[in-house]
């Protein structure tokens, strides 16, 4: 929202989903590390640089089906809305446990020889035509170079050099590493063992990710269906009292738009539904100081005409609001950004 | 009038300010994710198979000598490390083959520096090539004729897999996850063993050849690490049994 970017900007809230999530992953490090070495059996070695591979390489994954699954959690429940606010921090700490678990499989299993250790790593097995052997570590490779372009690309300096639709599109390269990385685990680790805990937690946590996402679009779309404008182009979209104060009614129109209309201190505005700043849905949020604010990351807009209030300068389509009859009416032809609309008046009486 | 909630929470992330229904359910995430993935470690650690017993002691520098041989692989024939006639196989600490350096000596006395690497009754010496390692022998050394046996053939199910990793540089040393890693040494001089397991469970350790006995490298590197069959001559040579296949019948299983 800034255009004077800083790292991060703490606060009290980062600090703490910060720490608990350091204090999950290294709970779960210690966990791996201290069982693994507990359960051995007599006269066992065991290699610890392979311990913290496997580790970091199963805390990385884990952390990711975490992060995949905020989003449509929040969807389902406004309660999880909280963790959708720092879940960037999670994803570049992922990323940061990818790269660890990565750094020391290539230097341990890689190194050592004459060869290039990246070379090696690809010349050492080139069985792609085969489900036994199968180089699952280039697949590892190719999720780690998306999700590098993610936490790299991760801060708002980027979305707003990019912009929102950019930057969400590569973004959603997420679903891609994830892809990568479960057949990675499947053709990697989970080949090697022989407990039947590895393909079922790998599958099972695949299952609540993408049960997830269909259960969040399916109960979303049952209430998002298109509404169809009058003759006369305009689109009823009810009483004014069926919208909450300070709240909004979203709306998807014909062509697949979806506009967010908020009542507030007795008047009626509407503007685009998709937030300049990560797509967020704006009709979820809420009106804070007289302005519109993103139920994702707290970003804000007057509801006269769609502009960031000073000294920001991110603008959303507005759309032209009557009530009539007692009804309130929107039409579906977007002003372009930031055009300011004359609010319509809620007159009380009428509407007792 | 529009019916507004008694209390309409709203949560904007700078304002740092949760309402006392979003804590309660943050905390309440939070503990149950602790605990799932304090479990999820637990159970992910418990349930890995065997790591196997193998051991690098590279905090002790051996001189031992014995007679080079190099046939297939580089092997010390040497009574130093426990009192009787053993084949010691002779690896490269690093990712490396050792045959080059040792040409010179094949057939000869000579006095070896290394680290022992062993598995079970299976030993190898590392030697330390970042110094000098190697040179004629200073004592008298027992140099009694190969002993070769033709034992039969042989159809096994098994590994193929380096020998270092596997009894003790890399543990474990074998398994999907270790196939590129076996596979690179194998391609850099490391020597090929044939790691057998009938159905018990029951392991059976060969050094892995060609039909006449001839070194194998890249014609075996495909089949690296994963489980396999091949049939072929067993042979035995000292204390080593050499399984001697023609790698075109090697197959996955």
């Amino acid at each position: 929202m800034s255009h004077q970017f800083t790292p991060v900007q703490w606060n009290g809230f980062k600090w703490r989903y910060d720490a608990i999530v350091l204090f999950g992953t290294i709970l779960f490090v210690a966990v791996f590390v201290g069982l693994t070495m507990a359960s051995r059996q007599p006269g066992e070695s065991l290699a610890p640089v392979q311990i913290l591979i496997r580790a970091f390489g199963a805390a990385a994954f884990l952390l990711l089906n975490i992060i995949l699954s905020i989003g449509p959690l929040a969807r389902i429940s406004a309660r999880f809305k909280p963790l959708l606010y720092n879940r960037r921090h999670m994803g570049v700490w992922c990323f940061s446990l990818a790269l660890t678990h990565a750094g020391l499989t290539l230097m341990w299993y890689q190194g050592f020889s004459a060869l290039n250790p990246v070379v090696a790593l690809f010349a050492s097995n080139v069985q792609y035509t085969s489900i036994a052997g199968f180089p699952f570590e280039s697949l590892g490779v190719a999720a780690l170079i998306l999700l590098a372009m993610l936490a790299v690309s991760s801060h708002d300096y980027w979305q707003a050099a990019l912009g929102a639709s950019v930057w969400k599109r590569i973004h959603m390269g997420v679903y891609v590493a994830y892809g990568l990385l479960v057949m990675h685990v499947m053709l990697g680790i989970v080949q090697e063992e022989k407990a039947e805990f590895y393909p079922a937690s790998v599958i099972g946590l695949f299952c609540i990710v993408a049960g997830l996402h269909i259960f969040s679009a399916f109960t979303g779309r049952v209430t998002d269906r298109r509404v169809k404008a009058s003759l006369d182009g305009w689109i009823n979209i009810g009483p004014p009292d069926k919208i909450a104060e300070n709240r909004a009614k979203i709306v998807r129109t014909e062509s697949d738009a979806r506009i967010a209309v908020f009542r507030y201190d007795g008047k009626i505005s509407a503007v685009s539904n998709v937030c300049a700043h990560q797509n967020g849905p704006l009709g979820e949020g809420r009106i804070v100081d007289g302005c519109i604010t993103c139920p994702w990351h707290g970003w804000q807009y007057r509801p006269e005409d769609g502009r960031s209030p000073a000294p920001f300068e991110e603008k959303i389509s507005t759309y032209r609001v009557q009530i009539d009859g007692g009804m309130v009416y929107v039409h579906p032809d977007p002003l372009p950004p930031g055009t300011p609309t004359k609010p319509a008046v809620i007159d009380e009486a009428a509407n007792v | 009038m529009s019916k507004t909630p008694k209390k309409d929470e709203f949560f904007v992330g700078y304002n740092a300010k949760l309402s006392s229904a979003d804590r309660r359910a943050m905390i309440l995430t939070a503990g149950i994710g602790l605990v799932g993935v304090a479990l999820g470690g637990a159970k992910a650690a418990v349930h890995q198979q065997g790591w196997g017993s193998g051991d690098w002691d590279m905090g002790e520098v051996r001189d031992i000598e014995g007679i080079v041989e190099q046939t297939p692989y580089p092997v010390l024939r040497t009574a130093a490390l426990d009192g009787q006639m053993r084949s010691v196989s002779l690896v490269c600490s690093s990712k490396c083959g050792a045959s080059a350096i040792l040409a010179p000596y094949e057939g000869k006395p000579v006095w070896v520096r290394g680290t022992v690497i062993s598995r079970g009754r299976h030993r190898l010496l590392a030697v330390v090539d970042n110094q000098d390692w190697l040179g004629d022998a200073k004592n008298a050394v027992a140099a009694p004729p190969v002993e070769e046996e033709y034992l039969g053939l042989a159809a096994l199910n098994g590994e193929i897999l380096d020998a270092k990793c596997w009894a003790g540089a890399m543990r474990p040393g074998s398994g999907k996850t270790h196939k590129a890693c076996a596979s690179l040494c194998i391609r850099m001089g490391g020597t090929p063993w044939f790691v057998a397991k009938d159905k018990a469970g029951k392991r059976a350790i060969f050094v892995l050849t060609g039909p006449e006995g001839e070194p194998l490298r890249e014609e075996v590197l495909a089949m690296v690490g994963e489980p396999v069959r091949a049939s072929g001559k067993l042979m035995r040579r000292d204390d080593l049994v050499q399984f001697r296949v023609d790698p075109a019948v090697i197959q996955a299983v």
